[in-house]
């Protein structure tokens, strides 16, 4: 009690100097817990169910996927031809500019592969984002959706 | 001018000292961006797929409206983090949508999966009325 002013108040004082080490740690967590890869891929619309709406048939163009991964093209009233993908590329880029209208039905057989479906589907949105145009639909590989039989399945 | 005990040594060298008091703001800075910026990956696969590459790709901004579906080249359907088999892939579905209407169902498929699976599927979503759908791709450019 030298100093005589009662209890001595001890000076509060929170201390700061680990408050870099605590921001730090979390900061670590978040950058390794980040997932920064967005989710990519085809959008689609799918028609709902029910009432298919008629489309008049001269301006479908039927691209046919076979079993095999080829690809064919088919008009109203001719017959197929076998494509490659930047045939077939070409040959619905010349309709589109004559047909706008154009809705290019897209039909693969029950054992194409995956990866030829999409590789179809994606060189027909790139005909489609040079054009504005976005007419793509998605067949049934079964039931009453062919339009005159496919080409060469086995 | 007595020099007492060398004080005086020519030139002063100045004290180097990297100041480091703002530190904890710049790190709380980072912290916030990552803290907003990250999303936790939310269902993990029962089978990594190989996705097929395309040109045409979006990205998928919202993802609180996505539903991934999952198929192996077997055949094995998962949805978000449970495994179905086909024909309850509909009954699934139509829980999630009446839950939010705006979802996008992002098949990723794997690219040796034969293509009436996924065709059953998409039919199947039909059905259910999740009419927006996304088939995942890998970026060519990557």
């Amino acid at each position: 009690m030298l100093m005589g002013k009662g209890n001595l108040a001890p000076s509060v004082e929170i201390p700061t100097a680990s408050m870099a080490d605590i921001s730090f740690l979390l900061l670590v967590f978040f950058i390794v817990s980040t997932s920064m890869n967005q989710d990519r891929g085809i959008g689609m619309t799918l028609p709902p169910p029910g009432n298919p709406m008629p489309i008049p048939k001269e301006n479908i163009a039927s691209v046919w996927i076979n079993n095999r991964g080829e690809v064919a093209l088919k008009y109203l009233g001719q017959d197929y031809i076998t494509v490659t993908l930047p045939e077939m590329r070409e040959r619905i880029e010349r309709r589109i500019i004559e047909n706008p209208n154009l809705v290019v039905s897209l039909l693969a057989q029950q054992d194409a592969d995956y990866k030829t479906f999409i590789d179809v589907l994606d060189e027909l949105r790139m005909v489609g984002s040079r054009h504005d145009w976005s007419k793509i639909s998605i067949a049934q590989p079964f039931g009453s959706a062919g339009v005159g039989g496919g080409p060469g399945g086995q | 001018m007595a020099l007492v005990g060398g004080k005086f040594k020519g030139p002063s060298q100045p004290e180097v000292v990297i100041p480091t008091a703002s530190m904890a703001d710049i790190s709380f800075l980072l912290l916030i961006f990552f803290i907003v910026s990250t999303v936790f990956v939310r269902f993990r696969p029962e089978f990594q797929p190989q996705l097929p590459k395309a040109e045409s790709v979006d990205a998928l901004k919202n993802r609180r409206n996505i539903s991934y579906l999952w198929i192996s080249p077997d055949g094995i359907i998962q949805i978000d983090s449970s495994l179905v088999n086909l024909n309850s892939v509909a009954g699934v579905m139509l829980k999630k949508i009446q839950k939010n209407p705006q979802l996008i169902v992002l098949i990723k498929s794997d690219e040796k999966t034969r293509y009436g699976m996924v065709s059953n599927v998409i039919e199947e979503l039909r059905k259910a009325n999740a009419i927006r759908i996304a088939f995942a791709a890998k970026s060519e450019l990557e």
